[in-house]
């Protein structure tokens, strides 16, 4: 029982840290452009900014 | 078609650092290369600071830094050859944006609590002695309330919204369903029971909102795109004061009697009647008509007309609002209202939906408590009922299907601008094409008629180069003709406007123009065929004689052909004469047709069709074809139609590409095909679990099991529409060049 306490509150808060970056990355605006990053890794000169 | 400068001030935003920024649309732009392309570009202008493309939206957002004027980023991306349009972000499209964070936000955490849940959930199932069990409950009823408060609340809103109107609607058993859930639940956790169905709420939470998600992208990106592709009004006209001086005011402020000026190249914007100057006009969109009309002082003048020739001046007879473009706008209003309206397949359920379930859990209960059970467990059964039919396989089954059957079409060309489009146009039967810009160029192709001397076509083609007509034009692109050692020179060159254009050369007269103008007092006017409409003349006499008319677009023929295969019937109707369309459709071997076809006529071709019990796809691109689109079970139109048109049109596909008409209807019926399947797995899954449920069986173990599993089978299946059938590769600009004329 002891043990498992703070193994189960280690799990929930690795999950928490989990969601909070998918939310950071929401408010981010990583998702604006799917297809359009996908295509820019293939891409062989340095982007721009951003 | 060239930028509004007024229009594109209004869509300028200033940015953080100082600099101003725009978004284009830019529709074409289809892959990796073509985004590089467009940046690139872009970059290389100057004062731009960054151009940022998004290959997604297709749209491109450049920056430059303020106090200049903005770059010329329409004629940077013509010349690298794409089509753009400025991007006027409304007030919508900011607010779609922030629900779709919203939506994307409560997915997150109500997966997060579904996947916490579960798996304390597991523990207890496979035996967990009763003090963790009771711990890992509190914590499953703690994430589960998190859930429930943060992405519960769409659900809420939405049910209370609907039960304050007196109505229902499928949000109301959800929110019923969760929160009974929720509280027996809670209950059975202080009581210290071993079922509760914690995991069951926070799931059907999850998989709602994926549903929910899905539509919402689809619906947001139909309306966006579109409103990408809006290319922009005139915002105004030049007036001509009675002291001679001329000024700027918007088309509202344009009242009868006023001296408007139309600039060659231009839309005229208001009815009324030329005052001074003779020039042509192409009349294509407002009476379908390939041929230029001769305007000479007292025509009358349609909005909607382009001139071709010299700039004129004319009296407006109209406002704006009451000019042709409106009275269209009235008759597709009335076409509109006649149309009964669509249900769609989704909707009717819906109908049915709450009450039935309602009736399910409340039977349950009744039938528990007549038994003589407690009541306790009498409620745990009709919660189990209320949980199991909870219609997480039916939300996914119909935006799972149209979400990709919409981004597939996207990705080819075609954009799906309403939500029951797909379905409307799986029931098609019969194809309704519209002739001039629809199934031909817009822009004129010459071609020779009968025997021509090598020479004289060669004459022909010099004296065409001393004009800017677009027939003119058209026979210098598009007949091949030797190189005559040395130039030749005319003397005394005249053009008459709505005539031809005439030269002196070694003593003879030469004209080029109308077969009755050129060959005036010759015997042979009368003699020309019916397609002919420029004659090279020699003196009277007849030298060559060409056709100069929209051709049939590249995939016409093909793309017809195919059609036809599949079964649908097919006919054309045009404002054009009867000669000109019977070339066509002989061409492309379609036995219907109807020429001189008014605005009403079409309409009426449209309603006796569809009175008949045919379901019309309706495709057209001139103010003509309006009426009839509005009253078609479903309508569709290239990119370069009229405004008015394409905002009411079902589906819009990039100009010249005919081809993407059969692979709407290809995608739409097996879009349909998948949504009837979907619904029956999800009816399918129902009639087996209520019976269960009824029965006191589900266990939340089983609920779990059977949500997910006819989720994961609706979902699967969807997924067949987007590996079945060929795909579509990146358009090269090259391959519609030369057909989007008209812009």
């Amino acid at each position: 029982m002891d043990v498992a306490i703070p193994l189960l509150l280690l799990s929930l808060a690795m999950g928490g840290v989990g969601l909070g970056v998918f939310l950071w990355s929401i408010r981010n605006r990583q998702y604006e452009d799917l297809r359009g990053d996908a295509e820019r890794i293939l891409q062989d000169e340095p982007d721009q900014d951003h | 078609m060239n930028i509004d400068i007024s229009q594109l001030h209004h869509a300028v935003r200033s940015e953080a650092d100082g600099g101003l920024s725009v978004q284009f649309s830019v529709p074409n732009m289809h892959c990796g290369g073509c985004m590089r392309k467009v940046e690139r570009a872009l970059s290389a202008l100057p004062n731009v600071s960054t151009a940022r493309a998004n290959l997604s939206s297709r749209r491109v957002t450049v920056e430059w830094r303020g106090e200049s004027d903005p770059p010329d980023i329409w004629q940077a991306l013509q010349n690298i050859g794409f089509d753009s349009h400025v991007h006027v972000s409304s007030e919508t499209s900011d607010s779609d944006r922030q629900e779709l964070t919203k939506l994307l936000r409560d997915l997150a955490i109500s997966g997060f609590a579904a996947g916490n849940i579960m798996m304390l959930s597991m523990s207890v199932w496979y035996g967990a002695t009763s003090d963790y069990s009771a711990l890992f409950h509190w914590l499953s009823a703690l994430l589960a309330l998190a859930a429930l408060a943060f992405a519960g609340r769409t659900f809420f809103h939405s049910a209370a919204r609907a039960l304050a109107a007196g109505t229902t609607n499928m949000d109301v058993p959800i929110s019923v369903g969760l929160v009974l859930t929720y509280a027996i639940s809670l209950y059975d956790t202080i009581a210290g029971a071993q079922n509760v169905y914690f995991d069951a709420a926070a799931m059907l939470l999850f998989f709602l909102l994926i549903g929910r998600t899905l539509d919402h992208i689809t619906r947001s990106k139909a309306s966006e795109t579109i409103q990408g592709l809006e290319s922009l009004h005139p915002s105004g006209v030049t007036v001509f004061e009675d002291n001679g001086t001329s000024r700027f005011v918007p088309l509202a402020d344009v009242v009868p009697g006023m001296t408007v000026q139309v600039v060659a190249g231009e839309r005229v914007v208001v009815d009324g009647e030329v005052l001074k100057g003779t020039s042509e006009v192409d009349a294509s969109l407002v009476s379908g008509e390939s041929e230029p009309v001769r305007i000479v002082p007292q025509s009358r003048l349609i909005a909607g007309m382009r001139n071709l020739g010299n700039p004129v001046t004319m009296i407006a007879s109209a406002r704006a609002e009451d000019s042709f473009i409106a009275q269209m706008s009235r008759m597709m209003a009335i076409a509109e209202s006649n149309q009964s309206r669509f249900r769609s397949l989704s909707d009717r359920i819906a109908q049915y939906y709450a009450p039935v379930v309602h009736l399910a859990a409340l039977s349950a209960l009744i039938l528990w408590l007549s038994l003589g059970s407690e009541l306790h467990r009498s409620v745990q059964v009709a919660v189990s009922v209320l949980i199991i039919t909870c219609p997480c396989a039916l939300a996914l089954a119909v935006p799972m299907v149209n979400t990709i059957a919409s981004s597939r079409l996207f990705e080819s060309g075609v954009f799906v601008r309403s939500v029951t489009a797909l379905e409307r146009m799986s029931e098609v039967d019969t194809i309704v094409f519209d002739k001039t810009g629809t199934l031909t160029t817009a822009k004129p192709v010459a071609s020779i008629v009968g025997m021509a001397d090598q020479a004289e076509l060669s004459i022909a083609r010099q004296l065409a180069a001393l004009s800017q007509h677009p027939n003119s034009v058209a026979i210098v692109d598009g007949v091949a003709a030797p190189i005559v050692p040395s130039s030749i020179v005319f003397g005394n060159v005249q053009e008459m406007p709505g005539e031809g254009i005439e030269g002196v050369h070694s003593g003879s007269i030469y004209r080029l123009g109308r077969p009755d103008w050129a060959l005036h007092g010759s015997d042979a006017a009368g003699r020309v065929d019916a397609r002919v409409n420029v004659v090279l003349s020699v003196d009277g006499r007849l030298a060559v004689a060409f056709e100069v008319s929209g051709v049939l677009l590249p995939d016409a023929r093909s793309a017809i052909a195919a059609l036809k295969e599949r079964g649908y019937a097919l006919a054309v109707l045009s404002g054009d004469t009867a000669a000109r369309v019977e070339h066509i459709t002989r061409q492309l071997e379609i036995a219907e047709y109807k020429a001189s076809q008014t605005p009403e006529g079409k309409l009426r071709f449209v309603y006796d069709r569809q009175d008949n019990g045919q379901k019309i796809l309706m495709i057209g691109d001139g103010l003509n074809d309006v009426p009839s689109l509005a009253g078609s079970h479903v309508a569709m139109t290239p990119t370069n139609a009229a405004d008015i048109g394409r905002s009411r049109a079902d589906f819009v596909f990039l100009d010249g590409r005919l081809s993407s008409i059969g692979e709407a209807l290809i995608v739409s019926r097996f879009a349909q095909t998948l949504t009837k399947q979907n619904i029956a797995i999800a009816l399918i899954y129902n009639l087996i679990a209520v019976p269960l449920a009824f029965m006191g069986f589900v266990t939340p173990l089983l609920a779990a099991i059977a949500m997910s599993t006819s989720s994961i089978l609706v979902v699967l299946n969807s997924l067949r529409l987007r590996w079945a059938g060929p795909r579509s590769q990146c358009i090269l600009k090259t391959d519609f060049s030369s057909v989007s004329g008209a812009s």
